[in-house]
């Protein structure tokens, strides 16, 4: 939680006043019973009705200032703690974007959705808690112990040790409850991420009739959750209970030896009650920090997340190159990668492409061909060899320079809520003419111009859409943005073969470009320039079809049963 | 807040009987038993100040008091947990007909809403759910029974006291309400915003290759900063609204206790004279309890306040579960059993759509024989894949009828429909477990020997055998480790093993490169030999053999026939035919 900190900038004033302003008040209220000691021992057992009046109009007269004080505290500790949290989730998103891709695929859209909305609000709501609370209460109690220390110096130690006990009582409380609320947090999870897979399978689940054992499934994780939950309940609901016992007992004590001091006339009536008092108020601040305990361990924990995703490494930046127009626009050199283990899961690759060219990629499953894609866009870096664009690596450009030579047409096409106008508008282009002229090349003038043309409403991920529009609006968006090198990773595979040999048509027509066309069907490729044939992350033959008929059994297999 | 929420809340609530009324019982008698403490305390600072040589006395009041708010500790405790208990489970047994629930929804209802929307009401609303149960019980008994309990003692105390303080109730009250007022309206803005943030933070991160390709990066940090600059003002506003509620009555409280200090110190005043008289006499161990009582005061109406804000999280939370819950499951179907094999399946003039005011499959007629090979192919968006959900029953025809050897098969049950077919999906589904239990999801019984000749037969054996684990390999739920290739060479052996009567492939093969597609034809032709069959495939070359090729154009059959008869035809079929090829 306090490395978080560095994102309360801005409310650093906010966040310094706020416990400040709550100490003022407290101090107030601590000076409360010393005034009740005072009535009862010169006021009410010298029968002076006036100034037990008075004493009472003072007692009122802090209690407003005290208000004050605390609603200062309490908008300031507001403000900061919100401020924080904007600032932290600002800081969590932009850290997400720029992480490497390899992670944000392992961690999974939902964690890192949780961790932007859950694990933020809660530790904004424990960071307010913290500042409205969390201080305010141990100096309620320290100041209670000191005050009773004070009114009676023979009694110092009862105070203290009550103080010493609950503090202890909290502190053993809290490192056993902490890491039984994560646990019911971890089952939670699970139901989830249960939940998830189930909406994602139903058609699956109903055709296998699934349901029975789903169920069952189910039932044990929210069994689980329900177990752990209560666990973490039994430990932190001792809390309060526990301190009362204990503040009690010191009471008790008080009124058991505090009755001898009065009998000796070195304490008197009034005295005792402000003993008793000071007892009290050390209570009530203890449960309220136990109330607060569910909610700071929360924090604490959501903490721990947060940081663990602000962490991970972000891919860095390139210094900035100058393309070199002279150079091929793409130029591998033994270029490898591997996702971490010992087999690469591409490797070999040696080929060059310049403006006009287009080079086909096909291959088996999991050849490795969407990794040639990764290394282009730099979402993936080449764990050996060279990966060059316009004559440069491509680590040295900046992201603007290389997302200014390289676009990418992915597998699954990613549309985000809007307009069709504003997704075309990604490509950095805000021509109407050309977004129309790029729909109709790619097939979805058709389906849009029925609908309300560019200015058709996307849903959220394009979920209104069909796979197929989906990627003809996505490869619209491609073949928008003028940047010198296209890849279109298996861009159309949702397209039947009469509407993909078409769009690829089209596509393809703008001679400016190199292009890299992956695909799994050899009709999509046949009359690329070069043809890249992988098997298992390696390279079985390059060239043009022709001669891959002769020299490549894999690709002459493939376009024979295709 | 919804009442009808609460209710229905109630009502799982009080399936756990003994966990409800017993938690209440022990909040309820430990509070009491701790507010009576004061009363206890109070007589014994009278015992120290009035006649401190009586020490045996004051030994015995100790020893009470000591043992009042030990009892009290424990049964607090004990309350506590069982209220707890009882609120992990209710929501537990929520949580499990929700699930049921999800399983049982017609399709068009799942497929209407966002996965992440289902997934909130399941966790995040859950959990609102059980917190508002805990703290709604937990508050209201304990804060009623405090409010009871110390009226009963301060009157038994000083009549005139405890009225002054019955007088300043209202007060308390009024700054609770207002507090509660604030409260909802600055929640529901906040929450609000809270979910559009999280609605566009989903996509973004979703589609963080895009805005990564297309260096959109920086304005969809600006689109997340004006959400944030939203939440920043409702947020402020539901936090410093939240925030009052302890101030505001610690006001109360401060304002009770001068009141009571006043009024109690003119009492014992004139306990000698006046206030005897009117049967209003009061000591200053007395006094001392009325303080720790005004010490207090605010914390019921306070507990009630602030446990309506949990209740009105739990309501809205609880509004949304429930609408689920009451959405009506699919009807069971018929309650027949189709005859299996199936002689014939005819679609007789079938229509459907998704929305009713548009149209979408007409006049769709076709007779697959039993045994037989039915492709269905067309343009994307033609209506193949609703035409699959039609037969499976996963939505209901709108027009015409689908007939199993001449019976509707709405006379069928839904579930006898869907197990007389194997389905292979375009998108794989996988769940979280080892890939040996996705393989038998069809077949939980079968043997070693079955799994591993369904696996082979599937083409997967090559790729399990690479795996440290073999079958016995563990993947996550959506299976992020493996390609889309390999998934759906395990959602293939599943189909293999399980061996059903007919089969559904709709782009089975879609996400196989055509090395291992040929392979896997070949198995496909060895298990779907004597089997009715319907296949979508966009690879003309895997529907060739069909004995039956539906050609589809936005929800209408253009042309049907063999292979060679739409050849003979020359139409769309052809036209594909000749894309495919590259020409």
């Amino acid at each position: 939680m306090l490395r978080l900190m560095k994102y309360l900038k801005g409310y650093v004033p906010e966040a310094v006043l706020a416990p400040f302003f709550k100490i003022i008040e407290a101090a107030i209220e601590l000076a409360v019973p010393l005034i009740v000691a005072f009535m009862i021992d010169t006021g009410v057992s010298g029968g002076d009705m006036t100034l037990v009046v008075v004493c009472g109009a003072v007692m009122a007269g802090l209690g407003l200032i005290g208000l004050g004080f605390s609603l200062a505290c309490q908008y300031l500790a507001s403000k900061s703690a919100v401020g924080f949290g904007c600032n932290l989730r600002r800081a969590l998103y932009a850290h997400i974007q720029r992480m490497k891709l390899g992670d944000v695929d392992r961690i999974g859209t939902g964690a890192l959705l949780s961790r932007m909305t859950t694990d933020v609000a809660q530790a904004q709501q424990g960071f307010a808690m913290f500042l409205r609370l969390m201080l305010r209460a141990p100096f309620i109690a320290a100041g209670g112990i000191i005050m009773s220390a004070i009114v009676a110096p023979n009694l110092w130690y009862i105070g203290l040790i009550a103080g010493a006990a609950a503090l202890i009582v909290l502190i053993v409380i809290m490192k056993i409850s902490v890491p039984r609320f994560s646990k019911a947090q971890a089952r939670l999870d699970e139901i989830s991420s249960l939940t998830g897979e189930t909406i994602k399978g139903e058609r699956v689940i109903r055709a296998f009739a699934g349901e029975k054992r789903s169920e069952v499934k189910f039932a044990a994780a929210t069994e689980k959750h329900s177990k752990a939950a209560t666990g973490a309940a039994v430990a932190s609901c001792l809390l309060s209970p526990l301190a009362g016992v204990i503040i009690n007992l010191a009471v008790v004590l008080l009124i058991l030896l505090g009755g001898n001091e009065v009998n000796a006339g070195s304490l008197s009536q009034g005295d005792l009650v402000a003993l008793v008092n000071y007892m009290s108020q050390i209570l009530l601040a203890l449960v309220a920090l136990s109330v607060l305990l569910v909610l700071v361990s929360r924090a604490l924990s959501s903490a721990e997340r947060l940081n663990a995703v602000l962490d991970m490494p972000e891919d860095g930046d390139g210094e900035g190159a100058t393309p070199d127009p002279d150079a091929p626009l793409i130029e591998m050199e033994n270029a490898s990668f591997s996702f971490g283990g010992e087999e690469n899961a591409v490797g070999g690759l040696n080929f060059t492409l310049g403006a006009g060219e287009v080079l086909g990629v096909i291959g088996t499953t999991g050849s490795g061909k969407s990794t040639i894609a990764g290394l282009l866009t730099r979402f993936y870096r080449a764990s050996e060899g060279t990966v060059k664009i316009a004559g440069n690596d491509v680590g040295a450009y900046t992201d603007e320079q290389l997302r200014s030579l390289v676009t990418l047409a992915p597998q699954k096409p990613l549309l985000f809520a809007g307009t069709v106008r504003s997704n075309l508008a990604q490509s950095g282009i805000n021509d109407d003419k050309r977004m129309t002229d790029a729909l109709a090349a790619t097939e979805a003038w058709g389906f849009l111009e029925k609908k309300n043309g560019l200015d058709t409403e996307v849903r959220q991920k394009g979920s209104n859409f069909s796979g197929g529009e989906k990627q003809r609006l996505s490869l619209a968006r491609a073949a928008l943005k003028e940047s010198p090198v296209l890849i279109l990773d298996d861009a159309a595979s949702a397209l039947d073969y009469v509407t993909e040999a078409r769009v690829m048509k089209n596509i393809l027509s703008d001679k400016s470009r190199a292009v890299i066309n992956i695909s799994q069907r050899p009709g999509n490729v046949r009359h690329a320039d070069k043809i890249l044939v992988l098997d298992g992350g390696k390279v079985v033959g390059l060239g043009t079809h022709d001669e891959l008929m002769r020299s490549c059994e894999l690709y002459a297999n493939m376009v024979v049963n295709g | 807040m919804n009442k009808r929420v609460i209710s229905r809340l109630m009502s799982y609530a009080f399936r756990h009987k003994a966990c409800f009324f017993g938690g209440l019982a022990a909040i309820i008698a430990g509070t009491a038993l701790n507010m009576v403490a004061p009363i206890l305390v109070g007589r014994a600072i009278d015992l120290a100040v009035y006649c401190g040589t009586d020490f045996a006395m004051i030994g015995r009041y100790c020893i009470i008091i000591a043992a009042c708010v030990t009892l009290s500790g424990a049964l607090v405790w004990s309350g506590n947990i069982l209220l707890s208990k009882l609120a992990f489970m209710t929501v537990r047994d929520v949580r499990r007909e929700l699930y049921e629930k999800l399983l049982t929804l017609p399709l068009a209802e799942i497929d209407g809403r966002s996965r992440g929307d289902l997934m909130a009401r399941m966790s995040t609303f859950g959990e609102n759910l059980s917190d508002g149960l805990y703290q709604g019980l937990l508050q209201l008994s304990s804060g009623a029974i405090t409010l009871a309990v110390t009226l009963v003692c301060m009157y038994t105390l000083n009549w005139a006291v405890a009225t002054t303080v019955v007088c300043l109730t209202p007060f308390s009250a009024l700054v609770a309400v207002m507090i509660a007022r604030r409260n909802r309206v600055s929640f529901a803005q906040q929450s609000a915003n809270m979910s559009r943030m999280s609605g566009t933070a989903e996509e973004y991160f979703a589609g963080s290759r895009v805005l990564r390709a297309y260096g959109c990066l920086p304005s969809s940090e600006n689109d997340m900063e004006k959400l944030n600059a939203d939440l920043f003002r409702s947020g402020l506003k539901s936090q410093f609204a939240g925030a009052l509620v302890n101030p505001m009555s610690r006001l109360v409280n401060n304002m009770v206790y001068a009141a009571v200090a006043i009024v109690g110190g003119l009492f014992v005043i004139g306990s000698g004279g006046w206030s005897a008289n009117i049967g209003a006499a009061l000591t200053v161990g007395g006094l001392s309890a009325f303080l720790s009582y005004a010490n207090q005061f605010a914390r019921p109406f306070n507990d009630v306040t602030s446990v309506t804000a949990e209740l009105q999280t739990a309501s809205a939370a609880g509004n949304k579960i429930f609408e689920l819950l009451d959405i009506k499951s699919e009807d069971k179907g018929g309650d027949k059993l189709p005859e299996l094999p199936v002689d014939y399946i005819e679609l007789d003039d079938v229509a459907f759509s998704y929305t009713p005011d548009k149209p979408f499959i007409q006049g769709l007629d076709f007779r697959a024989d039993g045994g037989k090979k039915v492709a269905i192919v067309g343009t994307t968006g033609s209506g193949k894949t609703t035409v699959i959900n039609l037969i499976m029953r996963f939505y209901d025809v709108t027009g015409g009828k689908i007939v199993y050897d001449g019976e509707n098969i709405e006379l069928f049950t839904r579930e006898g429909v869907r197990k007389s077919f194997g389905m292979v999906l375009q998108e794989t589904w996988l769940f979280g477990g080892t890939i040996k239990e996705n393989i038998t999801y069809g077949k939980p019984d079968a043997t070693d020997d079955e799994i591993f000749a369904a696996a082979k037969a599937a083409h997967l054996d090559k790729f399990v055998s690479t795996l440290e684990n073999g079958y016995d390999t563990v993947i996550s739920g959506d299976g992020e480790e493996l390609s889309e290739g390999q998934k759906q060479l395990i959602a293939i052996a599943r189909v293999f093993l399980a061996s059903p009567e007919m089969l559904i492939l709709d782009e089975a093969t879609a996400s196989v490169d055509t090395m291992t597609e040929r392979a896997v034809q070949s198995a496909f032709a060895e298990l779907l030999k004597g089997k009715t069959t319907f296949v979508i495939a966009h690879r003309l070359s895997t529907v060739r053999d069909s004995d039956l090729i539906v050609v589809m154009d936005a929800g209408r059959i253009i042309e049907k026939g063999t292979h060679d008869e739409l050849v003979a035809l020359g139409g769309m079929y052809t036209q594909m035919l000749k894309a495919a090829g590259g020409e």
